[in-house]
């Protein structure tokens, strides 16, 4: 029965086996010896660099445009001994005491309202658990002695005030005093944040935080 | 006895009692119990007597040669930058009190009839709660001393000379110091800042370095170090100072302190200065710790300046060394 199974026993079939198995198995043992001894990326080069080649020292002669002076370093040591002393001096002397004083006025820029209103306006959604139920006032105080919160606001527990204009910066323990509360400066840019437009303005947030009711009064 | 009149004293008793656990209870402002060891012991200048001014000349280094013209001249000047002081910064634990003299009576004067929900500021990492969460008050001032360097023959970058003056009092902002919502709805950095972390991401823009995060602009820190987190709550009340936004401040300090630029302790141990968010913060920790959580610095920007040719100006942050 004929058979296609190569057997060495068969006419050519030694020759048929070497170029069946022996030729793979011979191009594969020449790729195996053809690798390096040395395993490396392709990035790598082989062995150690040769120092490169010093480039070729200029002939040329390049003389400088303006006026140039030697560093003399006797003469540096001398003025930085100089400026030390001067410095030592200085803090060994001490200025004159500073004048420093509370007795300006504080303004942040809200004008005042000029008809009383109510309004509405949203806040920032990222904010509402921070913000809710609070109350703020932002007062303008032209007169300490004469200052007071509408009714409505008398007894807001936890109310803010930010005092948004004062006359003399000194008088906000006064202030607190009239108020029966503590008092703080307001700036223009929290009072735009929360959409105070003049002052004096009470905002009432929502109990939600994402709204706010704003009072303004004369 | 009567029993009816022992019933009677033992109700007035109570009534008393109750009167007064609910007196003391009650949001006042507490009794006094006499100034601290540190309330004008010190001075603006003796201040600038213990002011690290060896800092000028060892950041002093010439940055290159800058050539310029105004039109009709050329100007050649050597272009030079160096740290100078430039304000005072002061941390407490106690509110309306100052280590500052010239200070004593005005922050004293300030002090309301009534401190409402808010008055404390006493919480530090010794308060056995668990927690590393410390509050301070701080305050900035302005103050450019006059060193003697103006007219010296090695040019130096000097800032113009200011007054003293008070920029920022905490308590005047207790809104925004105490509550980080301010700063969220104002400040665009505070976003930012929240989303990451200066432990694994100090960007010298929002953080000091490894120290902590600038924003929000707060008086309350968790820092492990008492020292260092008085630094960092010094370091936020300048740049609430320097740039305001929707925090109240007296007037604007014009030199906001960045990241690279220095910060030298005075109180309660005079160092020398350190650049702010430095790696190595062992130097100003180090015996550092107040019994009275009471901490002062001078704040030393960095400067550059070439002579006709770039004014005296502040430079950007950079990373810490």
């Amino acid at each position: 029965m004929p058979s296609d199974r190569i057997s060495p026993t068969r006419g050519g079939s030694f020759l048929e086996t070497v170029s069946l198995f022996g030729l793979p198995a011979l191009a594969a043992a020449t790729f195996i010896f053809s690798l390096p001894g040395e395993t490396r990326s392709q990035g790598e080069p082989s062995g150690f660099p040769s120092p490169p080649e010093p480039p070729p020292l200029c002939p040329g002669r390049h003389p400088g445009a303006g006026d140039s002076t030697p560093v003399d370093l006797a003469e540096i040591r001398r003025a930085y001994r100089e400026i030390e002393g001067d410095v030592r001096r200085r803090l060994a002397r001490g200025d004159a005491p500073p004048a420093a004083s509370f007795a300006r006025p504080y303004d942040a820029g809200l004008p005042a309202c000029r008809e009383e209103a109510t309004r509405s306006v949203e806040l920032p959604r990222t904010e509402t658990s921070r913000l809710r139920g609070r109350r703020l006032c932002f007062l303008r105080v032209s007169d300490p002695a004469r200052v007071g919160l509408p009714p409505e606001l008398e007894n807001v527990p936890g109310l803010e005030i930010l005092v948004a204009s004062i006359p003399h910066l000194g008088d906000l323990p006064e202030v607190s005093r009239r108020l029966g509360r503590p008092v703080a400066l307001g700036s223009a840019g929290l009072a735009r944040a929360l959409g105070v437009r003049c002052a004096s303005t009470w905002i009432v947030v929502s109990e939600k935080g994402d709204a706010a009711e704003l009072h303004e009064v004369r | 006895m009567p029993p009816s009149f022992t019933k009677f004293a033992s109700l007035a008793a109570s009534g008393l009692l109750a009167a007064v656990g609910a007196w003391a209870q009650s949001a006042r402002k507490p009794d006094s119990v006499g100034p601290l060891p540190f309330e004008g012991a010190d001075s603006v200048t003796s201040v600038l007597g213990r002011t690290d001014a060896s800092l000028v000349l060892r950041s002093w280094k010439a940055k290159g040669i800058l050539a310029c013209t105004h039109g009709f001249d050329v100007r050649v000047c050597l272009w030079v930058e160096n740290a100078y002081p430039s304000g005072i910064f002061e941390v407490l634990r106690q509110p309306y009190k100052t280590q500052l003299a010239e200070m004593r009576g005005m922050i004293q004067g300030l002090e309301p009839a009534a401190w409402g929900p808010l008055g404390s500021s006493s919480h530090s990492p010794f308060s056995g709660d668990g927690t590393a969460l410390q509050f301070g008050e701080a305050r900035v001032y302005t103050y450019v001393p006059d060193l003697g360097l103006y007219q010296s023959d090695v040019p130096v970058a000097v800032p113009s000379r200011s007054q003293f003056q008070p920029d920022y009092v905490s308590e005047l902002d207790r809104l925004g110091w105490r509550s980080p919502w301010v700063d969220r709805l104002t400040c665009p950095e505070t976003i930012l800042a929240g989303l990451k972390s200066c432990g694994g991401a100090p960007d010298p823009v929002t953080c000091a370095g490894t120290w902590g995060s600038y924003y929000p602009r707060i008086g309350g820190v968790v820092h492990p170090s008492p020292a260092v987190g008085a630094a960092l709550q010094a370091l936020r009340a300048g740049r609430a100072a320097s740039r305001p936004l929707g925090r109240a401040v007296l007037s604007t300090y014009d030199y906001e302190p960045r990241t690279g630029h220095y910060l030298q302790m005075i109180e309660p141990v005079a160092k020398l200065g350190i650049s702010i968010g430095s790696p190595f913060p062992e130097a100003l920790d180090l015996g550092a710790g107040s019994r009275y959580g009471n901490y002062l610095f001078v704040h030393f920007g960095i400067f550059e300046y070439c002579s006709g040719c770039l004014p005296v100006r502040l430079v950007e942050e950079r990373p810490p060394q």
